[in-house]
């Protein structure tokens, strides 16, 4: 449902805005509104103007946003640790702040660049060591001692292999060896041995052939091939030593000034942006003017607030809402425990205008009860029960998933009910196995009663929904609408009143009254609402013949049940029918949750709330601590 | 050779495309959220950008927008030549990042050094594709860097619209190449300089019509030629030609790129996506912002 | 042969809304596609315009039923 809103306008002495406003950020309950047209007279606006901050406050502001820039950055610098709470108030602590964090941010960009290139030296190194401990067994297998050269190199694809010997064959004619081992992240490496005399023209064919060659840092290159892991991993262990004494000295800095700096950076933000709400605020010579708009439910427990807070300085007014301004007005919706789930379909939709309806109760009513005509089956809807509770007990702190679940479960019970009624359970097998009968029609027989059916139920929701448009267009005044929905509704009550006339015989004769009514209305309906009018008046029955798809897609859901059964029953065998009708069933239901949710949303959605839902509502934003 | 890479790929379906592009052309209406309002390098943004609608579309779409990406990579081209008759190689690879040339274009650009020698290999390896890179060096040689550039935007554009099947590539393409046609009878006018300006056919205002502006070298008359040609209510002013020109480009981009299932809307973004660099650009350098996509028409 | 003749007027009723809505379907599907790349928040409203050429199959069903039921 749409709360009700109050139009509202405070007034008080100009210092003590910033008082004002912190007491309405912390109540986050008010919605300013920067427009002066509908709050003050016409001749009064000259008198008030835009608030200008004072020298003094905007010298307070730019101080502050520089030093929120400079904590930030900080922050980032930052590890994350576990850290405790902090209290303190940074105002008697923010000069000092301001000095120190220069400081601390000039150390801390030091360590991070520390970091930053121990870890690549890390890298590196890292990079060697899975190469040399790869290449080391060839080395070590051709000989290392023999006086050969060794090329290490990195090979792109197996495909290159081939490529490559040949290139050196030639180039050395026939003077090397290429050995090649994969390495556990599937890159090849390549050991190509070679005399001496051969290295130079090896080197220019590598680079001609862009093969890179692994090349050791200059201080390992010297080094025996023997030393050479060992000396890398000594390497390793003392850049990662010194990596987590900076480390060490992070997390220490960070456990001791992460939650002071982030504390202050909270108030500052607070502070900021109350700042930024003065853009909302006005000024006489000696007041402020903040105007807005609030729940009209929380006037009376501000107005207390601010009275006790201010000692009745600042005074609170409760203006009346223009029938013009009611697209301005912000909308709060609020459900019932049992609607709120619901919001979840609602909020697919735009915000409805304040003076329009909330849709959340309509999808709460009708969705379960569509979707239960729609699936209809005892099983499925026992299954879809079942599923709903566990995922409620399972995912309590998932709130969109709980909400879908919640949904479910209501569309389940729906549905099962809607099961009896049909007699239907696993399609027929509630038939075959417990001569389970329909206590009101059994789908797969009775196709025209369930057109029928659809068709009504088509016809009574939108001339529900036509009838909530004519009571929404009497409320904003806009009586030509009204009167064009009103026609609309009544020609499709007299022709469907007609149609029942032809399957049921009326005990009274007023099939020629009803069309004399039928033909003086159509040329009213062209007189009110123009010449595409009737046009509209054709897309209503549209609209109630689309409500068909209850009767289509239900009757598939059984017709593929009852196939699932069949199937089931020819394999002959009970666990191989069982497995077969159950893989059927399974996806029978897959479509049976899908197909009748997004049908019956369509059928809100298109064809019921266009009769009488005006989207286009403004969202209600109060002044509050975190955004919302 | 074709100048741009070739992709085997065979694509997305044009309509999820277009659906992409819908949405990111309506984040640059919000400058806070588009990476435009916060791009550090807009250039390099710009290339990216456009890369990734090049390597999106399907190959029939791709035919069909050839022209457009090949007039954008064209200047692409233009400015790495540029750089290179500068000799400041640095910025010229900076360029060609994210470009979708021919890599083997690329590599040339990389590893030659003269301006002349690079002309001759491009000579090599696109006449045969586009005949107006056949007397390039010629061209060069005879006109040094400005002129080339004169030469092989005007005929890049002709080719396009002599052998685009699509009407809005058409359009596109026609207005720009009227756009210098008027920009050059402008120039020439106002500086009084007494030769006859270069007028290219093929765009949407005959050579005659343009040379009988020429002939009057009345420069009211001329400046409501470029009021008809932009279809802007206001008038252009005698400082702001170029600008008042983009504008109207802007304002028939934007009305074409209305329809979401056209071709249309591809080369809107393109086009929104230059003039938000541009913006960007600006704004960096200090310079007053000036948002030339703002649309009167 | 009239029983053919039905049985064929009932396929083309359901058959053609099915190509018809197949072919909305796949161009929905693909700028819907599309969208959900660019914002991933708009899946329920996507789902549901997936849904929507689906009415020209469904009453297309209603009338292969109607023709092979009722007359």
């Amino acid at each position: 449902m749409i709360i009700k809103m109050s139009k509202i306008e405070m007034v008080g002495p100009k210092d003590q805005l910033m008082d004002v406003l912190e007491l309405l950020r912390n109540k986050g309950v008010f919605h300013p509104d920067a427009e002066v047209k509908g709050y003050v007279h016409s001749e009064d606006e000259a008198r008030i103007r835009g608030l200008l901050l004072n020298e003094e406050a905007v010298g307070e502001k730019i101080f502050f946003d520089k030093l929120r820039i400079k904590i930030i950055e900080l922050l980032n610098c930052l590890p994350e640790v576990p850290s405790r709470t902090v209290y303190l108030h940074p105002i008697p602590i923010i000069d000092v702040l301001q000095e120190l964090v220069e400081k601390h941010l000039e150390t801390c960009r030091e360590w991070q660049q520390q970091c930053h290139a121990l870890r690549e030296n890390m890298d590196a190194l890292g990079r060697y060591l899975r190469f040399w401990s790869v290449l080391e067994p060839m080395v070590r297998e051709v000989n290392g001692d023999s006086g050969l050269k060794f090329f290490g190199v990195t090979i792109r694809s197996v495909a290159e292999i081939d490529l490559l010997r040949k290139a050196l064959e030639t180039q050395t004619r026939g003077r090397c060896r290429l050995s090649t081992e994969n390495m556990d992240d599937g890159t090849i490496v390549g050991l190509i041995t070679t005399d001496p005399e051969m290295e130079n023209s090896l080197r220019q064919l590598l680079s001609a052939e862009r093969v890179p060659e692994l090349a050791l840092p200059e201080e390992f290159a010297n080094l025996p091939f023997w030393e050479k892991s060992s000396a890398l991993k000594r390497q390793l262990e003392e850049v990662s030593a010194r990596l987590s004494v900076i480390e060490r000295k992070q997390q220490e800095f960070s456990r001791h000034w992460l939650p002071i700096y982030r504390r202050t950076l909270d108030w500052l933000e607070e502070r900021l942006a109350l700042y930024q709400a003065t853009a909302s605020a006005y000024e006489t010579r000696q007041c402020f003017v903040i105007h807005g708009w609030m729940a009209s439910g929380d006037v009376a427990e501000l107005r207390r607030e601010l009275n006790s807070a201010f000692s009745g300085k600042v005074l609170t007014h409760e203006l009346e809402i223009h029938q013009e301004e009611l697209d301005r007005v912000p909308v709060i919706m609020h459900n019932p425990l049992y609607f709120k789930p619901f919001e979840l379909f609602a909020r697919i939709l735009p915000l409805p205008k304040y003076s329009s309806y909330d849709p959340t109760p309509f999808l709460g009513i009708f969705f379960p009860l569509l979707f239960g005509m729609i699936l209809g089956d005892i099983g499925y809807g026992l299954i879809l029960g079942l599923i709903a509770a566990l995922l409620i007990y399972f995912f309590p702190q998932r709130n969109n998933l709980c909400d879908g679940a919640k949904i479910l479960g209501v569309s389940a019970a729906y549905a099962t009910i809607f099961g009896i009624l049909y007699g239907e359970l696993f399609g027929d097998l509630g038939h075959h196995l417990f001569n389970l009968q329909p206590i009101w029609v059994e789908r797969s027989q009775a196709i025209v009663p369930l057109i029928c059916f659809a068709l009504s139920v088509g016809t009574a929701h939108v001339l529900f929904g036509l009838g909530l448009g004519i009571r929404y267009d009497v409320k904003r005044k806009r009586h030509r609408e009204a009167l064009v929905k009103a026609i609309n509704l009544l020609v499709i009550f007299i022709i469907g009143f007609s149609l029942i006339g032809t399957l049921v015989p009326h005990p009274w004769s007023v099939t020629m009254p009803l069309l004399a009514t039928l033909l003086l209305l159509v040329p009213i309906l062209i007189l009110a609402g123009g010449l595409l009018a009737p046009l509209e008046l054709l897309k209503n029955f549209g609209n109630i013949i689309s409500y068909m798809r209850i009767m289509a897609i239900g009757l598939c859901s059984v017709l593929l049940a009852d196939v699932a059964n069949r199937l089931g029953g020819m394999t002959g065998n009970v666990i191989a029918g069982f497995l077969v009708a159950g893989v059927l069933h399974f996806f029978n239901l897959l479509l049976g949750v899908f197909s009748p949710t997004v049908h019956a949303l369509r059928l809100h959605y298109v064809e019921f709330f266009s009769k009488f839902l005006e989207f286009g509502g403004r969202r209600f934003e109060p002044l509050s601590k975190k955004p919302k | 050779m074709k100048l741009l890479y070739e992709i085997a790929a065979p694509g997305a379906p044009s309509d999820y495309l277009y659906a992409r592009i819908r949405s990111r052309r309506a984040e640059l209406d919000v400058r806070e959220k588009s990476r435009w309002g916060r791009s550090a390098d807009p250039r390099a943004d710009l290339r990216l950008e456009y890369k990734w609608v090049y390597e999106e579309m399907n190959q029939q779409l791709r035919n069909r927008l050839l022209p457009v990406f090949e007039y954008f990579e064209l200047k692409t081209l233009i400015i790495a030549l540029r750089y290179m008759a500068a000799g400041d190689p640095s910025s010229m690879f900076a360029q060609l990042q994210l470009s979708l040339l021919q890599p083997q274009i690329i590599k040339v650009l990389r590893e030659t050094k003269q301006v002349a020698l690079l002309t001759a290999a491009l000579e090599r390896f696109l006449a045969e594709e586009y005949p107006y890179f056949s007397d390039l060096t010629k061209t060069y040689l005879r006109e040094g860097p400005g002129g080339l550039e004169q030469v092989l935007v005007g005929r890049c554009l002709q080719q396009g619209i002599a052998r685009s099947r699509s009407r809005q590539v058409r359009e596109f393409l026609r207005y720009l190449l009227d756009m210098r046609n008027l920009q050059a009878m402008y120039k020439h006018l106002r500086w009084q300089v007494p030769v006859t300006p270069p007028i290219l056919s093929g765009g949407g205002l005959s050579p005659a019509a343009c040379e009988k502006v020429w002939a009057e070298k009345n420069l009211t008359s001329l400046l409501e030629l470029i009021r008809k040609q932009a279809k802007l209510v206001d008038s252009p002013s005698e400082d702001g030609v170029e600008d008042y020109l983009l504008r109207g480009l802007s304002a028939r981009l934007r009305r074409g790129g209305r329809d979401p299932l056209q071709l249309g809307v591809v080369i809107d973004y393109l086009w929104r996506c230059q003039l938000e660099t541009r913006t960007r650009g600006r704004e960096l350098a200090g310079v007053e912002q000036v948002r030339v996509e703002e649309t009167a028409g | 042969m009239e029983k053919v003749l039905l049985a064929f007027a009932a396929a083309l009723a359901v058959g053609i809304p099915a190509i018809a809505t197949a072919w909305a379907q796949s161009r929905i599907g693909a700028a819907g596609a599309g969208t959900l790349a660019e914002k991933p928040e708009m899946t329920g409203t996507i789902i549901i315009l997936v849904a929507i050429p689906e009415t020209m199959v469904i009453l297309g069903f209603v009338v292969a039923a109607m023709i092979l039921v009722m007359i």
